[in-house]
Parts: structure tokens; C-alpha cells; sequence
């Protein structure tokens, strides 16, 4: 009897104390927080290189359905932020998270965060910039595997496929790329350049030996816009189709375009994100973009004469007849 | 005689030009999340190609609330849809929907759905609370998973993660290089990757199998009252007979249809 007296007791302290301590908690809180305390005890601040671009706007929408936690915007298009303005934000909101859209918003959100979590997306060659231990990310370029199994089952009749590629920024990647695609039994043939005065010949070169020409980003390949222009002129003069990284690449007349899908980032970045919240372990630092988004250009495909599996259409997202 | 021949021959002309001038044109309004096409344009050039010899529209609509009210001021029209979608209606009340044709893939009407990982693991209860990549929409990937879990008498805990990708290719991408712990996808996705990378196929391990899944269906509101309706019908059955057609159903995943008996 005496034991429950004291238990009573003490769990009668224990919810009186707990009761000062969230109401004080709570009365500290704006009024919009108070019908939500477990989502208001985080906050991620979102900062986005320039929301006006289509791409990082969609990331940031589908980042923000996916995740429901307090959102603090920063656009850095609207507002030119100097990395002192950032670095007073960050210390006034105090957020969990901070979500770099671009590269722009990590190279100034990587100066100002220490401890928070800082998770990015849509850079180009993430490899580039210095990552923390507490930098998370989705990179930009799907595995070499993607564009070789779709090749494959779009274009069975597809043996040979050439890339040009300069040995500073790509040579890694091309040997990986090489033994992949054995797997699914295409042949790569490289051509290495030095410079970007080196590519037209280059692709003469190397446009006998190959059944279609794999484009990859190269900043020495695809030195500017002439190149790619003369790139595409060239392999269309000798009948050979390109296969690009990116949508951009059809309006040149490349065949294929697989590039990685900006909702699917934007929804990864978010599970990333719930799991540092849930402080869940992540078992990859950076991940590759788990979704692809194909363009088929039929008009093309036909002027070629190539050869179509029909069956692997309905893997397509867009198809341009 | 021949007076009363061009009679009966004009009357006939000024009925079926009258039929045809207040036939109202009839559509094909399209929904289907789980079509990895997100650009309609090629679909809607396909079909307008594939009906342009007739007075038809095609409509695609790719959100389920818009297409549901939509659904809600129609008392004609022919709609395409998947098999789930149409049950869920059912379940709403949509009670005069009527389905007329399945669609068939190597003559099948139905496709299982398998659960994949790369880690082999005692049953799909280990992947509670972890990532399961698919490319059907949240609710459906753990309906699906939730009738997994069943058929291997587990109890759930704790929910899956879905991270819901654009088509099949990408969840097994997914769950090959580490973006999910599982992978939902059609049997024929897996036996594909079979066909064609045998050796990333090898490192999977099929978790479970769902029960059989109804391929998308052709419904319309029940009774047809436009002879539109029926032409319409009968072109979109025909599909399979003609290339454009067989482009059309190719990139729907379909390579025909099938009548389904009333």
C-alpha cells in the first residue's frame, strides 16, 4: 500500500514537471507550430541556386511534398546571398538539415555549416567539391549500367559503342564503364583526347570502328556548343547515332537521351533526410539518382533504319515522332 | 419504281448524314500512374494518328483527383485505366462502369509483381521500415506488399519506405546499387534483366510473389448510347492489326486485347 502511495506520488511529480516543462516549450513556440510539437522540433532550410530554373524548382517541390517538416526557403537567384548573410541565417534559424539545390547554394552552404547535416543534389561531377562527414547527396550521372542495358534493350542489333572522353576527368569512369558493358555484351571503344582541338579527329577516327557514338559529360569533348554542333554534323554525315546524358542533347538529333529524373532526386534527398531526422543510419553517403528519364527520338530512329525492340517502349518517357 | 428506289435512297443518306451530325465525337480519356509514359505527347500523337480517320478525341489526365471528378460529370465517354484503379472506383460507387476489354501481354491478362533484394534475407518482415523501390504509386506498392507479408503469415510492424521511381528498370537499379534494400516489380521486368544482364540478374534474390494482377482495362458507362462509343471501341480492339496500333499499345506495356465476356 505504502509502495503505490510513493509511486503515485512520484508519477503525479513526473507529470506536473513534464507538463511546465512542454508548456514552456510550446509557449516558446510561433502559434502555427503548437498543433504539430514533434514535426516543430526540426526545421531543414532549403537553399536553392536559382528556383527559376525549371529543374531545381521541381526538386525543391517534390523534396517539400515528401518531407513534413518545416521548410525555410533561400533562393539564391532572388537575393544575391554573401556567405556572412547565409552564415547569420543559419545561426538565427538554427535548422537540422540544410538542402543544397546546385552547386552554387553547396559551395556557400558547405562555408557556413559545421555540424548540420548538409545534404545536396543536381551538381555536376559532385566529386569536384569537398564533402564533410555530415554531407550527404544524390549525384547528377546514373550508372554507366543504365544507358548500356537500355542500348541494349531498345537496340538489340547495337554492338560497338564509342566514346570520346578526355583521360583527366573520365579515364575511371571508362574502364568501369568497360567492364560493364561487357555484361550485357556491347563493346566500348575509346579515344582519349588531350585537348579539345583534338576531338574532330578523334571522332573520325573512331566512327568506322562503332555501330552508334556514346556522348558522356566532358568538359574537353564537349568544349562548346560548336563541338557538340560538329560532333553531331560528323556522325550524321557517316550515318552513326549519338546517344546522350541529357534531354538538351535531342534538339542537336541524338537517337537517345537517358539522364537522371529530377523528381526521383528530389524525393530521394527527402528519405535521406527523414533519416537523419529518425537519426536512421544511411548507407550511402552519396547516392546515384535511383530514377531515369529516357527520350526516344523515333523520327530518328527511323531515318538510321535502325533496328526497335517494340517491347521496350513502354520503358520510355517521352518519344518524339 | 426507280422514283421510290432514289427515295428510300435519299431518306437512308439524310438519316445516317443526320445520325452523324448530332453524334457527338467520342473520346478516350486516359489515366494510368503506373504507364512509365509521363509525356503524353507521344501518346496523344499516336493516337490522334491512330483515330484520326474518325471524330476522336484522346485525353490524358495524370492526377487521380482531376481525373476522378472528371470521371464524375461524364455519362459517356471510353476510359482506359488500370485494373486496381477501376476496382477503387467500384468501392466508391461508381457502379455503371462497365469494363469491355483487358489488356493482354504474349496472351496473358494478368502479371505477378515480385519482391527483390540483394541481401538474402529469412522473409519480407526484415524489410519493414527499410527502402522498397517501385514504379506504382505509394498506396498500391504497399497494398501489394501488405498482401506479401500475408501470404508468408507476417505480421507488420512497421510500414515499408517507398521510393517511388519512374518504371521497373529503376527500382532493380535501385536495389542493385544500393538506393533501396527492395525492389516491387512486374515478372517480366526481372526476366528481362535476365535476358539481358544475367550476371546483375544472379545477385538479386526474389523475395515474394504476388497474387495475379489484372493488366489495364477499356471501361465504359453503362448503357452505351452513342454509336461513336461503339466505333470507338471496335478501333481501339483493332489496335493490335495495325503498326501505329501496335506502337500505341508497345509503349502501354500491352501488345493486345482481350474481349471480356458480360
Amino acid at each position: 500500500m505504502n509502495n503505490i502511495y510513493h509511486w503515485h506520488k512520484r508519477f503525479i511529480t513526473k507529470v506536473i514537471i513534464t507538463t511546465i516543462v512542454l508548456g514552456t516549450l510550446i509557449s516558446c513556440q510561433p502559434q502555427s507550430y503548437k498543433d504539430s510539437p514533434k514535426t516543430d522540433e526540426h526545421r531543414v532550410l532549403i537553399i536553392n541556386s536559382d528556383k527559376s530554373v525549371e529543374k531545381y524548382a521541381t526538386i525543391q517541390r517534390e523534396f517539400k511534398a515528401e518531407i513534413a517538416v518545416k521548410n525555410i526557403e533561400m533562393d539564391f537567384a532572388s537575393r544575391e546571398l554573401s556567405t556572412a548573410t547565409l552564415q547569420k541565417q543559419v545561426t538565427s534559424i538554427q535548422p537540422t538539415i540544410i538542402y543544397a539545390i546546385g552547386s552554387k547554394a553547396y559551395l556557400q552552404a558547405s562555408k557556413v555549416t559545421k555540424d548540420t547535416p548538409l545534404i545536396f543534389s543536381s551538381m555536376i561531377n559532385w566529386r569536384r567539391f569537398d564533402m564533410g562527414t555530415h554531407t550527404y547527396g544524390i549525384s547528377l550521372e546514373l550508372p554507366a549500367e543504365m544507358l548500356l542495358f537500355m542500348c541494349r534493350y531498345l537496340f538489340p542489333d547495337i554492338q560497338t559503342l564509342g566514346i570520346l572522353y578526355s583521360q583527366h576527368h573520365n579515364r575511371q569512369w571508362f574502364e568501369h564503364a568497360m567492364s560493364q558493358a561487357e555484361e550485357v555484351g556491347i563493346t566500348l571503344q575509346g579515344k582519349t583526347i588531350k585537348s579539345s582541338d583534338e576531338t574532330a579527329h578523334a571522332l573520325k577516327a573512331l566512327l568506322p570502328q562503332v555501330d552508334a557514338i556514346w556522348l558522356i559529360s566532358d568538359p574537353i569533348v564537349l568544349y562548346d556548343t560548336k563541338q557538340v554542333q560538329n560532333i553531331f554534323t560528323e556522325s550524321a554525315t557517316n550515318q552513326k547515332p549519338i546517344f546522350a546524358y541529357n534531354a538538351l542533347f535531342i534538339k542537336y538529333g541524338a537517337v537517345l537521351t537517358i539522364a537522371a529524373d529530377i523528381e526521383t532526386m528530389g524525393r530521394q534527398a527527402a528519405g535521406i533526410a527523414r533519416d537523419i531526422l529518425k537519426q536512421q543510419p544511411i548507407d550511402e553517403q552519396v547516392q546515384f539518382p535511383a530514377g531515369s528519364h529516357i527520350t526516344l527520338n523515333l523520327k530518328k530512329v527511323h531515318e538510321y533504319g535502325m533496328t526497335i525492340n517494340h517491347a521496350a517502349l513502354s520503358s520510355v518517357e517521352r518519344i518524339i515522332q | 419504281m426507280i422514283d421510290n428506289k432514289v427515295g428510300m435512297i435519299l431518306l437512308l443518306l439524310t438519316l445516317c448524314l443526320g445520325q452523324k451530325s448530332i453524334a457527338a465525337p467520342s473520346s478516350l480519356y486516359f489515366y494510368n500512374p503506373e504507364s512509365n509514359l509521363n509525356d503524353f505527347r507521344s501518346l496523344k500523337t499516336g493516337f490522334d494518328n491512330y483515330l484520326s480517320f474518325g471524330t476522336y478525341k484522346f485525353q490524358p489526365f495524370d492526377n487521380q483527383e482531376t481525373f476522378e471528378q472528371f470521371l464524375k460529370t461524364r455519362k459517356n465517354g471510353v476510359f482506359f485505366m488500370s485494373s486496381w484503379h477501376y476496382q477503387n472506383l467500384l468501392k466508391q460507387g461508381y457502379v455503371n462502369l462497365q469494363p469491355i476489354l483487358v489488356g493482354t501481354l504474349n496472351g496473358e491478362f494478368t502479371y505477378t509483381k515480385v519482391l527483390s533484394t540483394k541481401k538474402n534475407i529469412k522473409n519480407i518482415g526484415k524489410l519493414q521500415g527499410k527502402r522498397i523501390a517501385s514504379a506504382a504509386n505509394q498506396d498500391y506498392t504497399q497494398k501489394i506488399l501488405k498482401s506479401m507479408a500475408a501470404q508468408q503469415n507476417l505480421k507488420l510492424n512497421k510500414a515499408f519506405k517507398v521510393l517511388t521511381v519512374p518504371k521497373d528498370i529503376d527500382a532493380l537499379m535501385s536495389v542493385l546499387f544500393g538506393m533501396a534494400q527492395g525492389a516491387l516489380t512486374a515478372r517480366t521486368s526481372l526476366t528481362t534483366l535476365a535476358i539481358l544482364n544475367p550476371r546483375k540478374y544472379r545477385l538479386l534474390h526474389q523475395q515474394a510473389e504476388s497474387q495475379a494482377i489484372i493488366l489495364p482495362l477499356i471501361i465504359v458507362y453503362k448503357p452505351i448510347t452513342q454509336s461513336t462509343t461503339q466505333q470507338l471501341l471496335n478501333m481501339i480492339e483493332n489496335m493490335p492489326n495495325s503498326p501505329i496500333g501496335k506502337e500505341i499499345l508497345a509503349m502501354l506495356g500491352l501488345d493486345g486485347w482481350k474481349k471480356i465476356l458480360q
